[in-house]
């Protein structure tokens, strides 16, 4: 950009800043940031700028100190140097608008703050409306080895963050209705509801026709499509290729002046490191559709179905397994074969509504609870000192206050009752009650969860787990052993004539349920769940 | 009942220190894209109250400014359906600034630091200058007004200053990344 073009640019970011632009001035401003990236990355420097000098103000008349103390209420917390000083505010309720940046945002936050102090806060439920920065959701994975430790199952809902698939496929549904499946090692940005960055490695997308265009940046340009099937790969040293299998795909270089190329069904383009781009042959059938990751799929789940059966044969070895249910073959019966089965009586479940239905694989079968009636109802008398249950949990919801896991039908001390209340706190109670924070958030509802909880009564503690992990460690303080005798998986006993207790009735599917009279360890939870796991 | 072992002190403490950490960033981002001031300082506030009410959704240690982006997005795309026919920027460009923009966050403090020392070596008149603009409700005029000048004369001399900042910035992070 010329020094008369950079003076233009200046003026009418000036104007910006003091809410003075004219029509025309919008519609040069526009045309002058369209055209170049470097008038873009002025913008994006003097937005910076403004932004800062308003949240912060020019204040050098005063000391410049690493670290300001601000007052909160009645509190005092040290503020992060991250950013740096920190002007200290005068806060006072003045109407919203007025004031500027910081000011609004500690009024705002002080006001709530201020509240918290007075009234004790109230449970927030799940949320009702959309917002809550989805932008994706993970629709299948198949082999996959991730970078990090919370790694993404299927049903997993993305914000925009970064990615790094180290093996395998994931399968991402962008909100915006473009499909991209990632093949790993891959590294990658859900950016929106509508976009992708890939920083290396392979991906194959499918875009809808209609709505606003995908978009995936690269390091060799800005990809945008409508109504696409293509696919994009940035090799090791960094070169972009994109490779198009139907409709019409746009690539634009991000080198200066450069127009957009438009490839269509059967062209592909390569950009590399300095930003020179050729044609190249189409190679789009070596990237795997949904097709061949659907059968990559069911090949790897069946493998995994092999696994769990090798570890619940010798969980089914142990001498101190109560019950042992998958839930698998009840359709014909309505009993629920209790694998764990030895002795000539009964052992299984009694089976009441529950409807068959998948379980954690395609080829597995799980039980689902929707009405008020449905129920597993077992019988296990007996007392324990301790007790171990396991139990792989879908929640299609939380209705109700209390949502049972399992239920003893008595409600004296030592009769056990497992359930998760209704914002999201998973509770076993037996007389005490041992409560875990909320641990069941909005985006576990919908997924399997594995859930666990050990009742230790030689070491005196009770330990809730979710997905394999303690979440929280309680101390019994008065040792008592406990009883499942008759109980309700599912739901609770149907309550005597006159009495006024809510339902209990889950909303959702079980697919496994065990129960041990001995507290497992923590490595044995951890394993049960990975080696369970869908 | 007993009180588990895990839970932070105070999840609104945790909150507001995670916000005001990373305010000047949400800021700019929405400043960038929706360049009203009044508008986007609006839109701050509701990203802030959306972000609080779903704080409890939030994963303390995963990215809370990449969510708080998220949000703020979302607020701006709303804003911009409402205000069909009066957009600043049509959607081709939004969707390149918007993507320079969240780029532009990842060298936040090292910018800022720049800053701080940029606006020291000002001439003690513009700095001033500079002040008595960026406060809460001023004006270019009222400043004008205040030190006895011409709106337009002002109007130069913020122009100047702000160009002369902003390449101070630019030239302190070049001199940075050349010194490592």
């Amino acid at each position: 950009m010329s020094d008369s073009e950079f003076r233009e640019l200046n003026e009418l970011l000036g104007d910006l800043r003091d809410n003075s632009l004219s029509q025309s001035g919008r519609g040069r401003l526009e045309e002058v940031l369209k055209e170049s990236e470097e008038a873009r990355q002025y913008y994006v420097e003097y937005i910076e700028l403004c932004a800062t000098l308003a949240l912060f103000g020019a204040a050098s008349d005063r000391e410049v100190r690493p670290q300001e103390r601000r007052a909160i209420g009645d509190r005092e917390t040290p503020v992060d140097s991250v950013d740096g000083p920190r002007p200290v505010t005068h806060v006072s309720l003045s109407e919203r608008g007025r004031r500027r940046g910081l000011a609004i945002a500690a009024v705002a936050a002080i006001a709530l703050l201020g509240v918290f102090l007075i009234y004790p806060w109230p449970e927030r439920r799940f949320p009702t409306v959309y917002g809550d920065g989805g932008v994706a959701v993970v629709s299948r994975v198949v082999n996959a080895r991730w970078a990090r430790d919370d790694a993404p199952a299927v049903g997993r809902r993305l914000r925009a963050e970064r990615f790094s698939l180290v093996e395998g496929f994931a399968r991402v549904d962008l909100y915006g209705g473009t499909h991209v499946t990632f093949e790993g090692p891959v590294d990658f940005q859900v950016r929106s509801t509508e976009g992708v960055a890939i920083e290396h490695g392979r991906a194959r997308v499918s875009a809808p026709s209609t709505g606003r265009p995908f978009v995936v940046s690269t390091p060799g340009g800005t990809i945008r499509s409508t109504g696409s099937e293509f696919a994009l790969e940035v090799s090791d040293v960094g070169v972009t290729s994109v490779h198009v299998l139907g409709g019409q795909v746009e690539c634009t270089p991000h080198s200066k002046g450069v127009q957009a190329t438009v490839l269509k069904e059967g062209e592909a383009i390569s950009i590399d490191l300095k930003l020179n781009f050729a044609r190249v042959p189409c190679r789009v059938d070596e990237f795997v559709d949904s097709e061949e990751l659907e059968k990559r799929w069911e090949d790897s789940s069946r493998a995994r179905q092999e696994v769990w059966r090798a570890h619940r044969e010798q969980l089914l070895t142990r001498s101190d397994v109560l019950a042992y249910f998958t839930f698998d073959n009840q359709p014909i019966s309505r009993r629920a074969r209790d694998l764990s089965a030895r002795s000539a009586g009964d052992s299984n479940g009694v089976v009441i509504g529950c409807r068959p239905i998948e379980g954690r694989s395609p080829h597995s079968r799980a039980i689902e609870f929707k009405r008020a009636s449905d129920r597993v109802k077992i019988d296990r008398p007996g007392l324990h000192r301790s007790l171990t249950l396991v139990a792989w949990v879908w929640l299609d919801a939380l209705d109700r206050e209390f949502n049972s896991l399992m239920l003893s039908d008595r409600d004296e001390d030592g009769m056990v009752h497992w359930q998760i209340t209704q914002n999201g706190h998973v509770e076993l109670a037996v007389g005490e009650d041992y409560t875990t924070h909320r641990v069941v958030r909005s985006r576990d509802i919908g997924r399997w969860l594995h859930l666990a909880v050990v009742y230790d009564g030689e070491r005196r503690k009770v330990i809730h787990y979710v997905d394999g992990t303690a979440v929280t460690t309680h101390s019994i303080e008065e040792r008592i052993d406990v009883e499942i005798g008759d109980a309700e998986i599912g739901n609770w006993a149907v309550p005597a004539e006159g009495d006024t207790r809510e339902l209990r009735a889950l909303n959702g599917r079980i697919d496994e349920f065990a129960a041990f009279s001995s507290p497992m360890s923590a490595d044995e939870i951890r394993r049960h769940f990975e080696l369970t796991a869908p | 009942m007993d009180r588990p072992d895990f839970v932070p002190a105070s999840r609104d403490e945790e909150f507001l220190r995670l916000f005001l950490q990373h305010e000047r960033r949400i800021f700019s981002f929405i400043l960038g894209l929706v360049p009203n001031w009044n508008d986007a300082e609006d839109m701050l506030q509701d990203t802030a109250t959306t972000l609080w009410e779903k704080y409890d959704d939030f994963e303390t240690g995963t990215n809370f400014h990449a969510w708080a982006l998220t949000v703020a997005r979302y607020k701006v795309l709303e804003y911009r359906k409402k205000k069909r026919r009066d957009l600043i920027f049509e959607d081709g460009l939004f969707e390149t600034i918007s993507d320079s923009l969240a780029t532009q966050a990842e060298k936040s403090e090292l910018r800022f630091d720049a800053l701080r020392q940029c606006l020291s070596n000002l001439d003690a008149k513009d700095r001033e200058l500079i002040r008595l603009r960026y406060r809460p409700d001023a004006t270019t005029r009222s400043v004008a007004e205040g030190v006895g000048r011409t709106t337009n004369a002002v109007y130069k001399t913020l122009n100047r200053v702000h160009r002369q900042l902003l390449l101070c910035v630019r030239n302190s992070l070049a001199r940075e990344a050349g010194a490592n």
